[in-house]
């Protein structure tokens, strides 16, 4: 698939900040010269994050993996299989359950020369850190007047597991991507969870990588090569013209599936898969939504005060007079997480209440 | 700070928000740096600073293992009494302890969290060095009013961390004369305990043994004369640091509200402003 919009690269390769000293940035290319999507080498998202982090803590040895079980047990989502044999106990790091401690050591790491690679079981237990990736990581580069950077990723799970609960099914991006000075990945997919994690990593600033326990097994073709993804490049996830469906992570799957269904009623939906959440890429969404003039923002995090709502507020801002309906957003209930297998599913967003939001609008 | 050797011009700069501070007036009274004199900080949110400092000492400790790329190195991570009270101290020591990281934790002791005295804010308050021991870490009690004291103290703990590379924890007793801020009336203690406490001052003790002579049991290496021309360069000092801070400009908000928040930027980082209010949009 091509995309709608490529963004200008030399923008994306700007000048690295005199705080961060020597560092070397990854190639971009444009789309249309990635390696393919298409192919047989099918690996699973998990075994996609592992090559990643392996390619890269070849290539540089500041970078290091530190988190629960990330080491011995060899990860408590096999995320990590096998990294302890290959980098050794000092750079596969088992943590003791300290997030607050672990993240803000990190930091500390990060503002003396590391790269660390920050595994939080999942994001949900992020909260009891919220000090030091909220207060410290984003903020440092700015409060120092541009002394200090802090060139760091959290990754984990985020969202809803699968039964769970209430405590275990955050999905953060919906509180963090509010603070100025951090990045967000949300991938969907093996592909781009291989291709935006390398850039996180080679990425100067903090970054906020959000995966998917219940993606980490999907199987997808992943090239063997080293690439990288750039951040704030949406994905054309399917071409459409009736309407357009925003969203990132997990979600991107859904609308595909609305989609499917909606063109057997001969509606064809438009499918950006966002991929990054800061920078968002608003570029392509009001390319898209000047083409089909209305938009469906799907998000699996609350409705207050969130991404969609911040993704509508920009496109009302950017492309207002090319809506034939205002901007509609399907999110997961204004409820905690509930338990029970049928309220959870309930409470997510899916296809069926993203086929009604398409067929609201068009009616 | 000062005892960093940083210049007093740009830290009087920034406490008034001034360009020429030490973070540019972004960073404030409580967020300081210095990548020149590796002062790392000055954190606002009090305990915070622990695990920053085992991080430091961490990477240390990886340069040095790992990279073999740097010597043996030490981080001394400063945090008053009612930091010790804090979630992330406990979980910093314990990481400390178990990674074997070079930090030293110095709890400035004086006697106060803000207005709350110690015995008010921390269990077992006459101990804590057991806060150390509990986690296995060498754990000392120092007078910080007997500043030579200090040093002997001080020197050995340093020296062995570095060497064995483990964190070291030190109750270090002091006392604050002044309040905990401006607005500060100090209904919570006497004026006879701090009246007592002047009366030990550090300062001042220092100076007895150096005038004294060597006979009297002092060392006799400065005279009263050099002491009243120290302190009026010492008060020439902050003068100038003050007159410094009051004539610096403000930082521009053209140039500086938005530089330094990434560091590398992008497009669409940010929500354009261009359209918040109602400008034409050049996408159209
Ligand atoms: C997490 C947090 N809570 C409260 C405050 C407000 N506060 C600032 S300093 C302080 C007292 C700190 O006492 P101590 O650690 O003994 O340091 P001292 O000022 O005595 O050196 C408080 C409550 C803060 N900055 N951070
Ligand atoms: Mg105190």
């Amino acid at each position: 698939m091509t995309t709608a919009y490529t963004p200008d690269l030399s923008k994306i390769t700007s000048d690295i900040h005199p705080a961060i000293g020597t560092w070397e940035l990854p190639t971009f290319v444009a789309e249309s010269e990635m390696p393919s999507r298409e192919g047989d080498r099918l690996i699973q998202y998990r075994e996609a994050l592992r090559e990643a982090m392996s390619e890269e803590m070849r290539r540089d040895k500041t970078v290091f993996l530190i988190g629960e079980e990330v080491a011995e047990y060899n990860g408590a989502y096999k995320v990590s299989q096998g990294m302890l044999d290959e980098f050794g106990p000092k750079r596969i790091i088992d943590s003791p359950i300290s997030e607050n401690g672990f993240a803000g050591m990190c930091i500390g790491a990060a503002m003396n020369g590391l790269k660390p690679i920050v595994e939080f079981m999942s994001w949900s237990f992020s909260l009891v850190a919220a000090d030091p990736i909220l207060n410290n990581a984003p903020k440092m580069l700015y409060m120092s007047g541009g002394q200090w950077g802090c060139p760091i990723v959290f990754r984990g799970n985020d969202g809803a597991g699968g039964q769970l609960g209430s405590t275990h099914s955050w999905c953060v991006e919906g509180l963090y991507a509010n603070v100025p000075g951090l990045k967000m990945a949300i991938p969907s997919n093996p592909y781009d969870a291989k291709g935006l994690l390398k850039t996180a990593i080679r990425d100067p600033d903090p970054v906020f990588f959000l995966e998917s326990e219940r993606m980490l097994g999907d199987k997808a073709h992943v090239p063997e090569e080293e690439y990288y993804i750039p951040f704030g490049r949406a994905r054309v996830a399917r071409e459409g013209d009736a309407v357009t469906l925003v969203s990132w992570g997990r979600p991107v799957h859904f609308c595909v599936d609305a989609a499917e269904r909606l063109a057997q009623d001969g509606i064809e939906c438009e499918v950006l898969d966002m991929r990054t959440i800061r920078p968002l890429d608003i570029d392509s969404i009001v390319e898209s939504v000047k083409k089909t003039n209305r938009v469906v923002v799907v998000d699996q995090s609350w409705p207050f005060g969130g991404v969609a709502s911040e993704t509508i507020s920009q496109i009302c801002e950017h492309c207002f007079d090319w809506l034939d309906h205002q901007p509609v957003r399907v999110n997961t209930r204004d409820v905690p997480t509930p338990y029970a297998k049928g309220l959870e599913a309930a409470y997510l967003p899916n296809a069926d209440r993203i086929v009604e939001a398409v067929n609201g609008i068009l009616a | 700070m000062l005892a960093y050797g940083i210049d007093p011009k740009v830290i009087m700069a920034e406490l008034t928000g001034r360009e020429a501070g030490i973070s540019k007036g972004k960073g404030g009274s409580m967020h300081m740096f210095s990548t020149e004199h590796k002062f790392y900080g000055g954190h606002g949110i009090v305990g915070a600073q622990t695990p920053l400092g085992t991080g430091l000492a961490f990477a240390a400790r990886y340069k040095w293992e790992v990279l073999e790329t740097g010597p043996k190195q030490v981080c001394l991570c400063y945090l008053g009494d009612g930091a010790i009270d804090q979630g992330a101290f406990h979980e910093a020591k314990n990481l400390a302890s178990l990674m074997g990281i070079p930090v030293i934790y110095i709890i400035e002791n004086n006697g106060y969290s803000m207005g709350t005295a110690i015995h008010r804010h921390t269990a077992n308050h006459d101990k804590l060095t057991m806060r150390g021991e509990a986690y296995g870490i060498k754990s000392i009690e120092i007078d910080g009013l007997d500043i030579r004291n200090v040093y002997d103290k001080m020197k050995p703990l340093v020296d062995e961390c570095r060497d064995l590379q483990r964190p070291g924890f030190v109750d270090l007793k002091t006392y604050r004369y002044q309040g905990h801020s401006m607005s500060d009336p100090q209904k919570y203690r006497t004026k006879d305990e701090v009246d007592e406490f002047k009366g030990k001052d550090s300062i001042a003790n220092l100076l007895d043994y150096l005038l004294k002579s060597e006979d009297e049991g002092g060392r006799g290496c400065i005279t009263e004369d050099e002491w009243k021309a120290m302190q009026k360069k010492i008060k020439d000092i902050v003068m100038d640091a003050v007159d410094f801070a009051e004539n610096a400009a403000d930082p521009d908000p053209e140039t500086e509200l938005v530089t330094d928040t990434y560091a590398l930027p992008m497009k669409n980082l940010s929500p354009s402003e261009t359209y918040h209010h109602g400008a034409k949009n050049p996408l159209l």
